[in-house]
């Protein structure tokens, strides 16, 4: 890797970011808990190819029980003589730990990731330098994520090619998606990447369909960040191709018209729900969560969570539906982090597609406490708005 | 110093310390705040703070910003049992906001606060990792996963009967000693508008 310091003497680490917390996603978990041999194999194998002989797990605090998994699972590699001192006579040496963090989403971004290693604030740090060149204690430092760590089991055993086999185009290989809302079986799916969203939704195999015999009004395919797509706009693209479970499908129309295939956060949403109101929670979570470095984030996510409160009660104005559009382009690549752009994403989205639920909520305050818009037009396709 | 750790956690400390390579032992400080905020009655006083400085030849202030940043740490006194309950999006889509109501309905706390006699606090989180199994909440160490109003009746009664148990164990260390023992031990269990419990974790 020629992007890694050159250093030689100094020590080079390995990394993974097990700080999991963006909303709608659960897949690392499922990782660390039943099958955290597999990392484990995948953490010395990629420590070997880095030459690194000191590799930390930073795991989200709230995942307590799985530190003891890992534990023990790396006992278990060491008895076997897989992980310690001279691997299986090789010369080799490594020593994998836990770390446990205490509570902070802005941690999973990999330089505020190091800061709390270093057991400091998890305030990003400014790129460059990246990791790679000055990370952990200024050492060069690779971050991945479990289910990037996890792969690299079946990359060495099959062969580059073979997995390459799996799936399509640029997705090659297997993803874990992690589907919750309002399906019926919400829970980690492991896909090929060849199959169709509405496959994925509706069929016994994945998701089974939506619960309580509801419909299905929107869906956030990618993990909170990524923008929301109305059911017509999630099932076929633009163009009237269905849309696939892959990353370049997922994408296609850019941010008018597509999302993301993002941390695989996979969120249903029925038409008993209420955009606003969801919108709301993100929003909340964001200022929640941003760490106060930069101004526009730290200011404009407590500012869109204060508008979409009022919308969400009754209180709105009609004003506040472009002052919210306003706030989060000024939030949007103004910020040190991508959390700046995470949170406004989401607001823009909703307003983008979900836009005459919002005026309804301006227009009938009272309604909108007692009832939510149900589906609207949302299955037909929808005009852009001007403002998009 | 009043407080310090007993031997086994300090020797946890140590083992915490190794982790890292020498010189870098503030790297120690997260792990060794979740230890002490365990041990010390859930929380972080400025008094355990400055100990954890003293212990891993920190600064108080060092200590001070870390603690104030992460949301796990708990800078004023909380209860016996603390619920944490998840209202991000998907746990929203799936009801967290009833089992808020509901915990409000039977306890009489709303989030941020707790119960006159020390037992529960309410708090509201943002998005745990468990999405696909909501509502859901943390209680201690472990996650409480598809939440009803029947389980949260059954998750009170459980954390009674945990305390049920270590006061009898503090008080009749030889076992139950008849009507008079379980007498006394009502008279602790109502304890109440105390603020906090006086019972030794
Ligand atoms: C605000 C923010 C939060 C993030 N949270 C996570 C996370 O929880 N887990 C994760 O693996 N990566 C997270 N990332 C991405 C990491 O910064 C980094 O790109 C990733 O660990 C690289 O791993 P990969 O290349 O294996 O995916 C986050 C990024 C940002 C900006
Ligand atoms: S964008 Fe937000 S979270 Fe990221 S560094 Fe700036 S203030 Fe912190
Ligand atoms: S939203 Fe509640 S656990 Fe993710």
């Amino acid at each position: 890797m020629e992007f890694f310091g050159k250093t030689g003497r100094s020590a080079r680490y390995l990394v993974v970011n097990a700080d999991e917390s963006e909303p709608g996603t659960f897949k690392d978990r499922y990782l660390m808990e039943f099958i955290p041999h597999l990392l484990i194999e995948g953490m010395i194998t990629a420590s070997y190819a880095l030459g690194s002989k000191c590799s930390y797990i930073y795991i989200r605090g709230e995942y307590a029980w799985i530190v003891d998994i890992l534990e023990q699972a790396i006992a278990e590699a060491k008895n076997n003589g897989w992980l310690g001192k001279n691997i299986l006579g090789t010369g080799y040496d490594l020593e994998i730990y836990v770390q446990r963090g205490a509570g902070a989403y802005i941690c999973g971004e990999e330089t505020a990731l190091l800061e709390s290693l270093e057991g400091k604030r998890g305030n990003p740090r400014i790129k460059p330098p990246f990791p790679a060149v000055r990370g952990l204690w200024d050492c060069p430092t690779v971050v991945n994520n479990v289910e990037t760590i996890a792969a690299v089991v079946p990359i060495i055993n099959e062969g580059g090619e073979e997995y390459a086999k799996i799936g399509v185009g640029k997705s090659t290989g297997t993803k874990l998606i992690s589907a919750c809302g309002n399906i019926k079986k919400p829970g980690v799916y492991e896909i090929d990447m060849t199959i169709s969203v509405e496959e994925f939704i509706y069929s016994d195999e994945y998701c089974g369909g939506m619960a309580n015999g509801r419909k299905l009004k929107a869906c956030i395919p990618g993990g909170s960040s990524v923008p929301i797509l109305p059911a017509n706009l999630l099932l076929k693209t633009a163009k009237g191709e269905t849309r696939y479970m892959n990353y370049e499908s997922l994408a296609d129309g850019g941010f008018a018209t597509g999302s993301m295939m993002g941390s695989g956060g996979f969120i249903v949403i029925d038409d008993s729900q209420c955009i606003v109101r969801h919108t709301y929670t993100l929003a909340r979570f964001y200022r929640h969560e941003s760490c106060g470095q930069c101004s526009p984030c730290r200011e404009g996510t407590g500012w869109m969570e204060k508008i979409l409160w009022n919308l969400e009660t009754g209180k709105g104005k009609m004003g506040d539906i472009d002052l919210l559009w306003d706030i989060q382009r000024k939030i949007e690549g103004n910020t040190i982090c991508p959390l700046g752009d995470a949170a406004a994403w989401p607001v823009a989205a909703a307003i983008r597609h979900f836009r005459d639920e919002f005026e309804w909520h301006v227009t009938n305050p009272d309604d909108a406490q007692r009832r939510n818009y149900g589906i609207g037009h949302y299955a037909n396709p929808i005009p852009v708005p001007v403002t998009a | 110093m009043s407080l310090s750790f007993s031997d086994d956690m300090l020797k946890e400390v140590q083992r915490i310390v190794e982790s890292y390579p020498q010189g870098k032992q503030k790297s120690a400080l997260i792990p060794v705040l979740h230890i002490a905020q365990q041990e010390f009655g859930g929380w972080l006083s400025t008094e355990t703070m400055d100990y954890v400085a003293t212990l891993l030849g920190l600064k108080p202030i060092e200590v001070y910003e870390v603690a104030t940043f992460y949301s796990m740490f708990n800078l004023k006194p909380v209860g016996k049992y603390m619920f944490e309950i998840c209202q991000t999006g998907p746990c929203m889509l799936n009801g967290s906001d009833e089992i808020v109501a509901y915990i409000y309905e039977k306890l009489g706390i709303k989030p941020g606060e707790t119960t006159t006699d020390g037992m529960f606090t309410l708090k509201t989180v943002e998005c745990l990792g468990a999405c696909g199994y909501a509502p859901m909440m943390q209680q201690g160490k472990h996650y409480r996963e598809h939440l009803t109003k029947e389980k949260i009746d059954t998750i009170v009664d459980e954390c009674w009967g945990m305390l049920y148990k270590i006061i009898k164990n503090k008080i009749f260390p030889l076992g139950d000693r008849g009507y008079m023992g379980r007498k006394l031990l009502l008279e602790k269990l109502t304890l109440k508008a105390s603020g906090s419990m006086s019972v030794p974790p």
